[in-house]
C-alpha cells in the first residue's frame, strides 16, 4: 500500500511539473493580409483599404497598430525606418494622413486579438492637396505589447511586430517621371575575364547579374527579359521578375520561373500558375563558342526602352585541362616502362 | 434484437457525422489551399470622398482596382498565391532563472516565418535596453571574448570563454546572417536606446513556408555583478520585402 502511494504521488509530482513546463512557454502567431499595398493616388483624394489580422496562435494579444515611413535599404527589398528626429523632414503637415475606418478601433488605439481570431481593419489613406508629387513608403505596423506577467529569474519579454509595405506615389497625371540606370549586367560565375573577354567553362550554368538604380521619381517594376544567342542560332530567354526599384535606390533583379505545380511548401490560388522567383541562370548542359546576351527591358511594360548586351566565349577549359594531364601522366607512366626489344 | 441493431446503426452515423462537421480552419485541394476560410466574406465597406470602391469581396486574391485618380495594387502580382504572410516565435519570454557569475546560461525560441504570398521577408531584431535590474544595475550586452574576437549588433564573433561577460544571442537555421558561422558565434542585440538600429537575424528571397531558425540567447555574469532580477524586452519586426 506504502508503495502505490509511493508510486501514485511520484506521478503527480512529475506530471504537475511537466504541466508546469508546458503552460509557461507560451507560443505567439501573427499572420497579416495584404503584404504589400501599391497605390498611385492624385492629392486631395483618398483610398481605402482592407488589412486582415489574424493571430494563429495559443495566447490572446493585447496589440497596438502604427504606420511608420522607411526608406529602401539593401538591394533585395529590405527597409530601414526613419528614425525620429533624424528623420524629421519627412512630418512636414502635407504628408499623406492614416486613419482606421473601423466604428470600434482607431490608429494606434491598443486592442485584444483573441487566439485563433482574425482582425479586419479598413486603412483610409488620404493625401492632401498640397502634397508634392513624390513617392511616399511607409509599413503598417501591428506589434504586440508584452505580457504582464514577468519571467520568474532573470530574463527578457518578448513583443512581436509583423508589418505591411505601403507604396504610395502622389501623382497628378499618374504618369509620374520614371527612370533608370542600368549599374550593372554582368556574368556572376566567369572563368576568366580579361579586359572586355569573358570566358566561361563550357560545362558552368553562366548567371547574370542586373542591378538596376531608379533615378527618376517613382518606382516601377522592370518587365523585360535577358536574350542569349549562340553560334547555333540556339535562343535562351529568361523573363526578369517585376520586382519593385523603389527611388533612390538599387535592386538586384531576379529572373521567374514559372510552374505548373505547386513547388514544396508552395500553394497558389487554382487559376494561374505559380511565378517562383529564380536567379538569373541558363539552364544548359554544355556550350561552346560565343555567346551574346541582351538584357532589354521597360519600366512597368515591356519595351526595349533600357537596353544592355555582354558578349561571352565559352571553352572546355576544365574538359582541355583533365585531358592535358591525363596525357601528361599517360607519358610519364609510358617513359617509365622499359621497351623490350 | 432489431431495435437494437437500429441504435447501433442510428449511434455509428452520429459519430460520423459528428467527426465530419467539425469546424474547418483551411480549405484544401490537390492544387491548393486557403488559409483563411472565410475570404469571400465582405470585408467591409471602404470608401472615400470622391470615390465608392463597393465591398472588397474576395480582398485575399491579389487584384488590381483602378479608376480616375487611383490605381490600386494588393498583394504581389507576380505571386498568385493566396498564403498570408505570418510570424511564428515558439516562447514570449525567456526566463534564465538564477544565474551564478562564471557560468553562462542559455535559452532558445524558434522563429518561423511563412512568406508564401510576398516576394520575400526580413526579421529584424532590437533591445529596449540591455538587461536591466529595478536598482538600475545593467548586464552589459556582450562583445563576445574580445580582443580580436570582438562582436556587436551587426557582426558575430566566437564568445566561448567563461571570464567574458554579458547578453548576447546566436542564430542557426534557416535564412540566417552568414556571420553566425556555427554555436559559438554571438551578437550583441541592438539597443534602441542607444539609438541602434534593428538588425537583421533572418533574410529571405523566395517564397515558402515555415522557414524555420532558432535564436539562442546567453547571459553570462561577473563575481562583481549586483544582486537582483535583470530584464528587458527583445523586439521581433517581420515584414514583407517590396
Amino acid at each position: 500500500m506504502k508503495k502505490i502511494i509511493t508510486i501514485i504521488t511520484f506521478i503527480v509530482i512529475i506530471t504537475f511539473k511537466i504541466e508546469q513546463g508546458v503552460a509557461r512557454a507560451q507560443s505567439l502567431s501573427l499572420g497579416i493580409w495584404p503584404p504589400l499595398l501599391e497605390v498611385t493616388i492624385q492629392p486631395g483624394k483618398s483610398i481605402t483599404q482592407v488589412y486582415k489580422l489574424r493571430n494563429t496562435g495559443e495566447t490572446d494579444l493585447a496589440m497596438i497598430s502604427k504606420i511608420v515611413p522607411f526608406k529602401p535599404s539593401g538591394k533585395t527589398g529590405d527597409v530601414s525606418f526613419a528614425t525620429p528626429g533624424v528623420d524629421a523632414g519627412i512630418h512636414t503637415g502635407s504628408e499623406p494622413q492614416f486613419s482606421f475606418l473601423n466604428a470600434d478601433l482607431a490608429l494606434g488605439q491598443k486592442f485584444i486579438l483573441p487566439a485563433g481570431r482574425e482582425q479586419e481593419v479598413v486603412l483610409k489613406i488620404k493625401v492632401p492637396k498640397e502634397a508634392p508629387e513624390a513617392d511616399y513608403y511607409f509599413t503598417l505596423l501591428f506589434e504586440t505589447l508584452p505580457e504582464v506577467f514577468l519571467p520568474l529569474g532573470s530574463g527578457g519579454q518578448i513583443e512581436a511586430k509583423i508589418g505591411s509595405n505601403i507604396l504610395l506615389t502622389v501623382s497628378q497625371t499618374g504618369e509620374p517621371k520614371k527612370q533608370i540606370e542600368i549599374k550593372e549586367f554582368s556574368i556572376r560565375n566567369p572563368q576568366f575575364v580579361i579586359r572586355n573577354l569573358i570566358i566561361i567553362d563550357s560545362f558552368t550554368q553562366p548567371q547574370f547579374i542586373v542591378r538596376l538604380q531608379n533615378t527618376g521619381n517613382s518606382f516601377f517594376k522592370p518587365i523585360g527579359s535577358i536574350t542569349t544567342t549562340g553560334w547555333f542560332n540556339q535562343r535562351w530567354v529568361l523573363d526578369l521578375l517585376p520586382e519593385n526599384v523603389l527611388v533612390d535606390s538599387i535592386r538586384q533583379i531576379r529572373c521567374q520561373k514559372s510552374t505548373s505545380q505547386p513547388a514544396s511548401g508552395q500553394e497558389t490560388s487554382a487559376e494561374k500558375p505559380l511565378v517562383l522567383p529564380s536567379p538569373c541562370q541558363l539552364e544548359t548542359k554544355f556550350l561552346l563558342g560565343k555567346y551574346t546576351s541582351r538584357l532589354e527591358l521597360g519600366l512597368d511594360e515591356a519595351s526595349s526602352e533600357y537596353q544592355n548586351q555582354i558578349v561571352f566565349w565559352a571553352l572546355p577549359l576544365k574538359l582541355g585541362a583533365g585531358i592535358i594531364v591525363a596525357l601528361i601522366l599517360l607519358f610519364i607512366v609510358a617513359s617509365k616502362i622499359p621497351i623490350k626489344k | 434484437m432489431s431495435k437494437i441493431k437500429f441504435i447501433i446503426v442510428i449511434i455509428v452515423i452520429t459519430v460520423i457525422i459528428t467527426q465530419l462537421c467539425h469546424a474547418q480552419s483551411a480549405i484544401r485541394s490537390p492544387n491548393y489551399k486557403i488559409d483563411w476560410p472565410n475570404v469571400n466574406m465582405g470585408a467591409g465597406l471602404p470608401y472615400s470622398e470622391t470615390y465608392k470602391m463597393g465591398v472588397t469581396m474576395g480582398q485575399t486574391a491579389p487584384g488590381l482596382y483602378s479608376s480616375t485618380g487611383y490605381k490600386i495594387r494588393a498583394g504581389f502580382q507576380y505571386i498568385h498565391s493566396i498564403i498570408p504572410f505570418s510570424f511564428s516565435i515558439s516562447d514570449i519570454s525567456i526566463d534564465f532563472g538564477s544565474l551564478t557569475p562564471g557560468v553562462p546560461v542559455t535559452q532558445t525560441n524558434t522563429l518561423t516565418v511563412s512568406v508564401g504570398g510576398a516576394g520575400g521577408y526580413v526579421v529584424k531584431v532590437s533591445e529596449n535596453n540591455p538587461l536591466k535590474s529595478t536598482a538600475g544595475a545593467t548586464i552589459p550586452d556582450t562583445i563576445c571574448d574580445g580582443g580580436a574576437n570582438t562582436c556587436t549588433e551587426t557582426t558575430a564573433k566566437p564568445w566561448t570563454s567563461n571570464s567574458a561577460y554579458g547578453f548576447g544571442f546566436n542564430m542557426s537555421g534557416t535564412d540566417i546572417p552568414s556571420d553566425f558561422v556555427d554555436s559559438t558565434y554571438f551578437r550583441q542585440f541592438a539597443d534602441r536606446n542607444s539609438d541602434e538600429q534593428p538588425q537583421t537575424i533572418m533574410n529571405g528571397t523566395n517564397v515558402g513556408r515555415n522557414k524555420q531558425a532558432t535564436v539562442t540567447y546567453k547571459v553570462n555574469i561577473s563575481s562583481l555583478q549586483p544582486a537582483g532580477r535583470y530584464e528587458n524586452i527583445l523586439s521581433f519586426i517581420a515584414i514583407p520585402t517590396y
